[in-house]
């Protein structure tokens, strides 16, 4: 029946895609929802049916994490290809991505058939598939009626990463660090294996990028939701409380970890060690494998989920005896204590060590005690209390489990690290919807509740969650909400702007501007910026400073100014929100790299004469493209 | 009987996380009483009758009421605010704005308690020179003519206007108001590190 189902709908979406094809032509794929949902879904599970038709491992396992690779090479051998017949990576990489979508009818047809012609497993398969994703469509139906706008893209990273698969696919470079390919990313976090996927879910195909983000924060989840499922029914082996799990994993927004709610480099990793853990046992050269998907993946949160891998291996794993696990348990609890006093106290590595990176940022990237505390125990809320009933429970228990012990360490280690606090400290926090929700509902299934029983605490459960949920995802949207309510990082304002430059290309130009309109520029406009949201505040001070006293020697002062590069020309693009921030008196934004002013709605009434003057001095005229927009070209 | 006490404690822990989480989630509704917009170089708390209190650094005063009267933070050369800092920064319950002035820094931390009660802390850290007498005073300023008063409770003056009565306690309460009935000045024996924990509780008629 399910394998009817899935093949019913699948049909019925090509067959509405063909439809659409005749009816509103190739051009609207950009925009169809149900295309870039389809898009994304099947990218996302590319890799699993890879893993289970060609190399015949499991559906969801470490095989098809390490099937993602398939992306990076399928990118290379397109280079290859540009460079023998010469054709530009624009022309090649949306047959990339036509020949997946393909590819993935073709495997997804033989995984029904093939597995119906031997046990029919793929039955029972997409039947699990149905139950793990049932919990997450209730998830998206409360998220995005309550708390999501339309379109609505909440998340800045989305538009700085873009633009590394942007730069790909319209200058044909091949960049193995982000870095390589944008000015946007100050410092190595990771490759780009992750934005290889992110340009096939959206810039290979040329769909609207605003919509694919948006589309990208239901699909993720719902995409996640099975794995999670997979782990807690095997753990578990009842659907219901594998259900609830994920409903509570899902309803866990972790700040500055994003889990489940947005698809970023350190949430492709976290999906990764989620398939790994699908794994019964790992054996060495499985581990090494996982170690080496992880770490390129995202160098700070890679190694730590590897080195998770490696502790459950060479420390849990060894422990023979029920003393040897409680002294484990007991160097746990001690080692949050120790490190929370430590931090109380005011230790803190960013601090002590990382002085220069906080000169560049303007200010500490933490909160510190006791916002520190309430900040992180407000990831989980009142499930704390549960997470510590589960490590009492496991404390008291004759015969300790190893999946406890593991579960419990993966929770002290990212508590450890939040404390330490190194910059961004607050990535930490990441894992901790997986792991903390898995702690909890083997605990709670464990106690063995009555029917009556377990339907009051399911509600109790999911009112928890739903309430802490909903108020930390508001929390974070505060940044995001402009002056007409809208959450979101597109401005209307900005419309307009992206509107022209895409009328209008702009070519060996490079543009300055506010930190967030060059970030707008750089994402939606593919043109260079001064290092966009991440200008460096010396030169947002003499860009202020020129525009304030326009002169040849302001001038000159601000092109030599950090990220300013030599010998290029060099575009003003005055802003509503670098008019009010003159007008207003309100320079919040030269002080700090993070300080974003995000609306733009100020008038520009007036340009003052002497820029005008100044910049007709250097050839310049000034091109009104908005209220909101004047560029001097 | 452990399972059975286990059970207990569960059931508690989600009661006791039900409350919380509702708590936590009437304290974010709390706006039904005042907003607070963190913007530009001031604090402003938006009261439902259309007027506001605002807290400004720059009228900060280090003064003796004779013949010395500064201002600290008259010239601002660094200002932090935690409203327009993107997401990479963790997000916290309160608004927080730091002001400096060379060597002078002042660091504001205003917490929304619950629908009616604000805490406000302010510590100033500035270089002058001790003399007796000499006063470290910051300012409360209402948009609306009032009358602030005293109550029998220490520590605690008032001031009601269009449906709204607006409470102020502070611990070390020394104060004095201005001749245009709009401002309340709160003082403190100068020292370089000055602090202030007031509360404010805010009561608007539905």
């Amino acid at each position: 029946m399910f394998d009817t189902i899935s093949l019913t709908t699948n049909i019925g979406m090509l067959g509405y895609f063909i439809f659409s094809l005749f009816t509103d032509g190739l051009q609207s794929f950009a925009n169809n929802y149900i295309f870039i949902g389809y898009l994304i879904f099947t990218t996302l599970t590319l890799p699993n049916l890879l893993s289970r038709v060609i190399f015949k491992s499991r559906l969801f396992g470490l095989i098809s994490a390490l099937s993602f690779l398939y992306f990076p090479i399928q990118f290379l051998l397109q280079v290859v290809i540009t460079n023998l017949t010469g054709l530009s990576l624009s022309e090649i990489l949306p047959f990339g991505v036509v020949f997946n979508l393909i590819l993935w009818n073709v495997l997804f047809l033989l995984f029904v058939i093939g597995d119906n012609k031997s046990r029919n497993e793929s039955e029972a398969t997409l039947a699990e598939i149905l139950s793990g994703i049932l919990p997450a469509i209730i998830y998206l139906l409360f998220t995005f009626i309550l708390i999501r706008q339309r379109d609505s893209v909440v998340a800045l990273d989305y538009l700085q990463h873009i633009t590394v698969p942007n730069k790909m696919f319209n200058n044909g470079i091949l960049c193995l660090l982000p870095g390589q390919c944008s000015n946007l990313f100050l410092q190595h976090g990771y490759t780009t294996f992750y934005h290889i996927i992110l340009g096939n879910l959206s810039t290979f195909i040329g769909t609207d990028p605003i919509k694919s983000f948006y589309v990208l924060d239901i699909v993720f989840p719902l995409v996640a939701s099975i794995p999670i499922y997979l782990k807690l029914k095997d753990i578990t082996k009842s659907t219901i409380w594998a259900q609830l799990g994920v409903l509570l994993a899902l309803l866990t927004f972790v700040m500055g970890g994003y889990d489940f709610v947005f698809f970023l480099p350190q949430t492709l990793a976290l999906y990764f060690l989620i398939l790994i853990l699908q794994e019964k046992e790992l054996k060495l050269p499985q581990r090494i494998f996982a170690t080496l998907l992880l770490l390129p993946t995202h160098f700070i949160v890679g190694p730590l989920f590897a080195g998770y891998l490696w502790f459950r291996f060479l420390i849990v794993k060894n422990l023979s005896n029920n003393k040897e696990k409680t002294i484990l348990l007991l160097l746990l609890a001690l080692s949050v204590l120790f490190f929370c006093l430590a931090n109380i106290s005011g230790f803190s590595i960013e601090k002590l060590l990382q002085n220069d990176a906080l000169k560049e940022v303007g200010s500490a990237t933490n909160p510190y005690y006791p916002n520190n505390i309430s900040a992180y125990i407000q990831n989980l809320g009142a499930g704390w209390i549960l997470v510590f009933l589960a490590y009492i429970s496991v404390l008291i228990q004759k015969r300790k489990k190893e999946e406890d012990l593991a579960l419990l360490s993966f929770i002290t280690f990212g508590i450890i690290f939040y404390f330490l606090a190194p910059t961004y400290a607050h990535k930490f926090g990441i894992g901790l919807a997986f792991f903390a929700t898995v702690l909890i509902i083997k605990y709670l299934w464990t106690l063995g509740f009555k029917p009556m029983m377990k339907s009051i605490l399911f509600g109790l459960l999911i009112s928890i969650w739903g309430l802490n949920y909903f108020v930390q995802y508001n929390r974070y949207l505060k940044f995001y909400t402009q002056e007409d309510g809208t959450a979101s990082a597109i401005v209307q304002e900005d419309k307009a702007l992206i509107e022209y430059l895409r009328e209008n290309r702009l070519s060996d130009t490079f543009i300055i501007s506010d930190p967030y309109t060059q970030l707008v520029v750089a994402a939606l406009g593919n043109i260079d910026t001064v290092n966009a949201q991440y200008m460096p505040k010396e030169t947002r001070k003499n860009f202020l400073i020129y525009l304030e006293d326009p002169n040849p020697e302001t001038y000159e002062k601000l092109l030599t100014s950090p990220g300013i590069p030599g010998g290029k020309d060099i575009t003003i693009l005055y802003s509503s929100r670098i008019h009010r921030s003159i007008e207003l008196d309100d320079e919040a934004w030269i002080y700090n790299i993070y300080s974003l002013p995000i609306n733009n709605s100020y008038s520009i009434n007036e340009v003052g004469e002497n820029l005008i003057k100044d910049q007709k001095r250097l050839n310049k005229d000034l091109i009104y493209i908005s209220d909101n927009f004047i560029l001097f070209k | 009987m452990k399972t059975f006490y286990l059970k207990l404690l569960t059931i508690i822990a989600l009661l006791l996380g039900i409350y919380l989480s509702t708590n936590r989630y009437y304290q974010y509704m709390r706006s039904k009483n005042f907003e607070i917009l963190n913007e530009r170089q001031s604090v402003i708390i938006q009261l439902p009758n259309a007027e506001y209190i605002e807290i400004i650094s720059r009228n900060d005063q280090v003064t003796d009421y004779k013949e010395t009267t500064e201002k600290p933070f008259n010239v601002i050369t660094n200002i932090q605010k935690n409203s327009s800092l993107e997401n990479s920064i963790m997000r916290t319950d309160l608004f927080y704005e730091y002001i400096e002035n060379r060597e002078n820094k002042r660091e504001t931390i205003i917490t929304p308690i619950d629908s009616k009660n604000i805490d406000v802390g302010i510590t100033s850290t500035t270089a002058y020179k001790y003399k007796e007498g000499l006063k470290y005073v910051i300012q409360l300023d209402y948009t609306n003519k009032t009358e602030f008063r005293d109550t029998e409770e220490p520590g605690v003056i008032y001031f009601e206007d269009k449906g709204c009565k607006v409470e102020i306690y502070d611990p070390n309460l020394d104060y004095s108001t201005t001749g245009n009935r709009q401002t309340l000045q709160l003082k403190r024996d100068y020292s370089p590190s000055v602090e202030y924990n007031i509360k404010l509780t805010i009561t608007c008629k539905e």
